[in-house]
């Protein structure tokens, strides 16, 4: 039942295998060669990471509690009519938990946009 | 084998070359770039881009290592040529073309080099001489110190910017190996994010022999070359560069007039051109004054690059700028602006200023 499945996995791990070993016999220098970031002739005095701001990845964090709550409301939504108040307590529980991030990302700067 | 020459001879049919300009050799520098583009080359933009480094005229010892580490950021395989004089162009570049097909050698150079950290070792043993550690730089990357340094190289410190909020600010030269940028000018920029909230301009090694201009007309249409080539409109910036090379060769006859009121129109007409190059570093008149500017750079880019066909066609010759006002004129713009702006100024020629005396004597 299976034997498809396998056939593929092996086909698969030989072709990768016998690449990466058609890589290391003809490559000249087979690791690759590490050069610092072109700063126009002079080596750079900080790293590029330092361009990107640490908000713009709580940002991306919060926007990912978020989805998956939302996630967690597409069923909740089919149902909340027949189980009545209950659920929407228990689906507010779960909203100011998530709250308590956003109060947290707030308090560390990460929705200061100007 | 037969294979692999062929494919080498291919290849080498279709090299990039990373052309840079020594203070003082411009007009060797036009050849460079005619020959090269002559050869079926390109012009590379960057090392990683590069296959052939080619040095312009005589380099002072700070170009010197600029090109050093230039030369170790090419990957393999890669040629150096160095051109003196714009007589020995052809030569040189056909022995460039030969040497690129020395596979043996290639391949020795790829198993020699040096690697990155070696390179910082170099970089730190330099400004550390005083000091006398020199192992210390090789450990502190290990353990990590007590900043992160992510390969060697520090994470910034942050500090107000002009609005302010707290952000990072990086230390960033745009330096003397740079396409349509003047020749042996470094500008130190402080980034705060994109924008250059400080700027301080250097020149390498002095600011070589000023060439009596009788290219006036040849150089004039090269800065229309760097100002659309920087602008992004590469179609007229290839006819810039006909053009400028039929200056060289027969002067500013009939024909070559009519081609540049044509490329004029073309540049008057376009939408796109106005819009890139509008309200950059309007200047007024006090401002010209402050900054010892000619005349004709007043109002913003647009207004000096469309000035910049006139003054070609006249044979005007170009504004001398001194270092002191450059970094004023960029402070507060962004990088590709700040380009842009220097390339629009039509710089002939640029002098050290008072600051850089008082350093150097100090």
């Amino acid at each position: 039942m299976y034997s498809g499945v396998l056939v593929t996995g092996v086909t698969v791990v030989v072709l990768v295998l016998g690449l990466h070993v058609l890589h290391r016999i003809t490559a000249i220098a087979p690791e690759p060669l590490h050069v610092l970031p072109f700063e126009s002739g002079r080596v750079p005095e900080q790293h590029a990471l330092s361009r990107y701001h640490v908000r713009w990845y709580l940002a991306t964090l919060l926007f990912l509690a978020f989805d998956v709550e939302m996630l967690f409301m597409y069923p909740w939504a089919v149902v909340v009519a027949q189980v009545g108040a209950t659920a929407v307590v228990e689906m507010f529980l779960f909203l100011g938990a998530l709250f308590v991030a956003v109060l947290w990302a707030w308090r560390e700067g990460a929705l200061r946009w100007v | 084998m037969g294979l692999s020459d062929v494919i080498a001879r291919t290849a080498a049919r279709h090299a990039h070359a990373l052309v840079v300009e020594a203070p003082g050799s411009w007009r060797t520098r036009v050849m460079v770039e005619r020959a090269v583009l002559a050869r079926g080359w390109r012009l590379a933009v960057s090392p990683a881009d590069a296959d052939v480094l080619v040095v312009c005229g005589e380099s002072g010892p700070r170009l010197a290592d600029a090109l050093g580490l230039v030369w170790h950021q090419m990957p393999g395989p890669r040629v150096r040529v160095d051109v003196r004089r714009y007589d020995e162009v052809a030569a040189r570049l056909d022995d460039a073309q030969a040497r690129l097909l020395d596979t043996a050698h290639h391949r020795d150079d790829a198993q020699h080099r040096p690697a990155a950290h070696d390179l910082l070792d170099e970089q730190d043993g330099d400004d550390d001489e005083d000091h006398g550690d020199h192992d210390g730089g090789h450990e502190g990357m290990d353990h990590g110190d007590m900043e992160m340094s992510p390969g060697g190289i520090p994470l910034a410190e942050g500090g107000a910017d002009r609005d302010g909020l707290e952000m990072d600010i990086l230390n960033v030269r745009l330096g003397p190996v740079l396409p349509h940028w003047p020749a042996g000018l470094v500008l130190r920029c402080s980034l705060q994010g994109d924008v250059i909230a400080s700027a301080q301009a250097e020149l390498l090694d002095g600011s070589g022999r000023c060439e009596q201009d009788p290219e006036a007309p040849g150089r004039r249409v090269d800065d229309i070359v760097s100002v659309l080539a920087l602008a992004g409109w590469d179609a007229a910036a290839a006819e810039a560069r006909a053009i400028r090379d039929s200056v060289l060769d027969h002067g500013l006859d009939d024909e070559t007039r009519a081609r540049l009121g044509r490329l004029a129109r073309r540049m008057s007409r376009s939408r796109i051109l106005r819009w890139s190059l509008r309200g950059l570093r309007p200047l007024t008149e006090q401002d010209l004054a402050q900054h010892g500017l000619p005349a004709d750079a007043v109002g913003d880019a647009y207004d000096r690059a469309m000035g910049m066909l006139d003054r070609a066609v006249a044979g005007d010759a170009g504004a001398v700028l001194s270092t002191d006002h450059l970094g004023h004129l960029v402070k507060g713009l962004d990088l590709a602006t700040a380009r842009l702006v220097i390339a629009s100024l039509g710089m002939q020629e640029l002098r050290a200023g008072h600051a850089e005396h008082e350093v150097a004597h100090g």
